[in-house]
């Protein structure tokens, strides 16, 4: 089911979709921040952890 | 294979180690589900894995995702002394996450690729510069997404590069990884290897001479070639096999192979290609599972 939560940068409204899975990363449309989807029961988002020295394809 | 329900006696039990569930991560989670299949997930920030475990595996195989190069490392090693099916396994990642070992490994079985040297000095790595000639590519040893690559084009470039990585990096820093600079025609080629089969490859084209995706590069779909698919295979034997994007260099009638990646994205090549690139994933990962199914069964 369609839902959305608060940015936690900007407290817009974001909407996700029917199919969004939890770790999902996700960008608010709003301010641009990169965000985590905590939980889905409640939605929840968070800052998406900063991206690492090692990390890559 | 088909997309459907797998008919089979046992399910196998999947888990996918993930740093951040990204487009890439969504596709493979459905392309398992479309197979009847559910992966566990495994976050990389949160698992704890026991090196005295006992009893059977949790996992028949697990597909590594990670975005970590050393989580993955250090996970891959533990999972397979736990006799967990890893793709890729811990050999490939240790080989393609390192790229003077990658180079190495490319060099040993006579995959063509550009000229490298290595020294761990700046006075040494200046005298390598000199040797290939300008311009010259400078590259962290680990790293991806076009990060820190630096092409110097003169021997101040050089001096200031060599310079500011030794003082202000760690010792990791201090192994310097010196390319000779490809003139390529403003794109290179990926392609993208599972179990041992070119499935498809991608042009990456951009004004900028760094021509990853992660950068701005645009993908088009690129015909795999006899010398391609030959070459491709190439590279990924040499690394240990599994599944990987192997990049390739055009110069003048030759190709080169420049990197080799172990947990590729691939979002931007499925309908650039039409392979779908996820499903032929988990068809592989889900013949490794079968087949660690076999050997437990026989065991």
């Amino acid at each position: 089911m369609a839902q959305s939560a608060p940015c936690p940068e900007c407290d817009a409204q974001v909407a996700l979709g029917s199919d969004t899975e939890v770790g999902e990363i996700i960008t608010c449309t709003e301010c641009g921040a990169d965000l985590e989807v905590a939980s889905l029961a409640p939605a929840r988002l968070e800052v998406a952890p900063p991206e690492e020295e090692d990390w890559g394809e | 294979m088909t997309p459907g329900v797998r008919v089979q006696a046992t399910t196998p039990r999947i888990g996918m180690l993930c740093s951040r569930i990204r487009v890439e991560e969504k596709l493979l989670l459905q392309a398992f589900r479309d197979r009847g299949v559910e992966p566990e997930r495994i976050d990389d920030s949160e698992v704890v894995l026991d090196l005295a475990g006992s009893g059977p595996p949790a996992w028949d195989v697990v597909l590594d995702r990670s975005l970590s190069q050393s989580r993955a490392l250090a996970s891959l090693r533990v999972l397979e002394s736990r006799a967990v099916a890893t793709v890729n396994p811990a050999r490939v990642v240790a080989t393609c996450g390192d790229k003077v070992a990658t180079s190495a490994a490319l060099a040993a079985r006579g995959v063509p690729s550009p000229r490298t040297l290595v020294a761990f000095t700046p006075e040494a790595a200046l005298r390598a510069a000199e040797v290939l000639g300008y311009p010259v590519v400078i590259k962290p040893p680990v790293g991806s997404w076009g990060r820190m690559v630096a092409r110097l084009n003169d021997r101040d470039a050089a001096e200031a590069v060599v310079e500011h990585k030794h003082q202000l990096g760690s010792a990791q820093d201090s192994v310097f990884y010196l390319q000779e600079h490809i003139d390529k025609p403003g794109r290179d080629i990926r392609s993208f290897v599972v179990g041992g089969e070119t499935i498809c490859a991608i042009y990456r084209r951009s004004d900028h001479w760094i021509t990853n995706t992660a950068r701005g590069g645009q993908a088009s779909n690129c015909a795999v070639t006899a010398e391609i698919d030959r070459l491709s295979r190439s590279a990924a034997e040499a690394v240990g096999g599994g599944v990987v994007a192997v990049d390739l260099l055009e110069r003048s009638d030759e190709l080169l192979v420049c990197e080799v990646n172990h947990t590729m994205e691939f979002r931007n090549s499925i309908t650039t290609t039409g392979v779908d690139i996820p499903g032929r994933i988990a068809d592989h990962v889900l013949a490794v599972a079968e087949r660690a199914i076999d050997v437990r069964a026989a065991s």
